[in-house]
């Protein structure tokens, strides 16, 4: 798969949309500026507590294929939006929206994902959550 | 001899302290068998999840955003307002239990969202909520023990009146969290009532629909953190999912750096 990284900067958003759906702990940890977008093969979906997981392997900038963690919400949040542990499968082609960790590693908080019938879904709950973190329409999102 | 007034009041206090014996004896039964029935347990079966609404409320009723208007002490009133102060994103690490993976307690347990179930057994109702904590509420008619040893859950006694399940709690440990996420937590005062119905009606919540919600009414009593009792709701919907419980499986965030290890394979 086409290795696709885009850096999107967007503004601060207001204190009052900076909302997260569930606070189990603090995301001081990730970028909530930068938003950064991949397309990849998802290696494994954990719809754990208390934090869910999305494992996908998708190549950097560079070219060189990795894994790449994501952090969702928490399940109980996310069960609000019809997610489930069988919402998203092992080799499923999605594209993921997400706030990247600040230390550079290969991860971040997941903020949308595109699944395979191009639908965009959050992942986070409310749309407001944090910074607004898209997916452009370039990437299949609908 | 005639009976004498002062007598007279005596038999009367006596008979109507029985009558009030039987009708406690009454609601305990009457109240036993209705949530002992099989509807009655149907209606309350389910992977409860809070909405997204009561996620919010809870979220920012003590330290985040405009509070809403919790009565607190001039104590817990500066606690607040010295945490608040400090933006949510640049916080260091969440304060509370759950980041450790160390259960809420009462009466923060409920105000996490957290997914739980009702799993009934005689003379006692449980809640198992998916951090792994339970709660175990006594509806057998017993009375507290005069000194409870303190738990994070606090010992639970309930009695229906009719469909709602009473609830109060005590003997909570002082290492419990009073709301979700806070660094208020409850205090050898604390004592929380509360009413929880469920009811055979649509609510949506986002995407999901649900042909039922079940409510919460709380009221914190607690003289050292509040100027009076207070009281809030809080409703949930019943998803068409099922959990596994534990928070130690998956917790990647050990407060510094997530562990970014990828899981293996199915």
């Amino acid at each position: 798969m086409r290795a696709a990284t885009l850096v999107i900067s967007i503004a601060l958003w207001p204190v009052m949309a900076s909302l997260p759906a569930y606070a189990h702990h603090s995301f001081g940890q990730f970028d909530d500026k930068t938003c950064t977008v991949i397309e990849g093969t998802v290696k494994k979906w954990e719809f754990s507590y208390p934090h869910t997981w999305l494992w996908v392997i998708a190549k950097d900038a560079k070219g060189a294929e990795a894994v790449w963690g994501f952090e969702g919400a928490d399940p109980a949040t996310l069960a609000l939006y019809g997610w489930s542990q069988e919402f998203i499968k092992k080799g499923d082609k999605v594209t993921v929206a997400f706030n990247p960790l600040r230390d550079g590693r290969k991860g971040g908080s997941m903020r949308k994902v595109v699944l395979p019938n191009g639908k965009t879904v959050s992942a986070q709950g409310d749309e407001a959550v944090f910074a607004k973190c898209q997916v452009p329409s370039a990437h299949g999102a609908k | 001899m005639a009976p004498t007034r002062e007598s007279r009041v005596a038999l009367w206090a006596t008979a109507a302290a029985k009558m009030l014996q039987l009708f406690a004896l009454y609601c305990i039964t009457v109240g036993h068998v209705v949530a002992q029935s099989d509807d009655m347990q149907k209606l309350w079966m389910g992977t409860w999840t809070m909405t997204e609404e009561t996620t919010n409320e809870r979220y920012l009723a003590c330290c985040d955003g405009p509070a809403l208007e919790v009565p607190l002490t001039p104590k817990y009133r500066k606690i607040r307002d010295a945490f608040a102060a400090i933006p949510f994103a640049t916080r260091e690490k969440t304060v509370g239990n759950l980041p450790h993976c160390i259960t809420p307690g009462m009466p923060g347990e409920v105000q996490h969202p957290l997914l739980f179930e009702f799993v009934w057994s005689p003379g006692r109702v449980n809640i198992l909520f998916q951090d792994g904590s339970y709660r175990r509420i006594w509806t057998d008619g017993r009375k507290f023990p005069e000194t409870p040893t303190p738990t994070y859950q606090g010992y639970s006694i309930g009695h229906w009146e009719g469909d709602t399940l009473v609830v109060e709690t005590r003997g909570i440990s002082t290492k419990s969290e009073m709301f979700q996420s806070s660094p208020i937590n409850t205090t050898r005062h604390t004592k929380v009532i509360e009413r929880i119905t469920v009811k055979h009606e649509k609510l949506k919540s986002r995407l999901t629909e649900s042909e039922k919600f079940l409510r919460i009414e709380t009221t914190l009593e607690d003289p050292e953190v509040f100027l009076r009792p207070y009281t809030f709701s809080m409703t949930f919907i019943a998803v068409p999912i099922t959990f596994e419980t534990g928070c130690a499986a998956n917790n990647r965030d050990n407060g510094t750096s997530f562990d970014l290890t990828p899981p293996d394979d199915d």
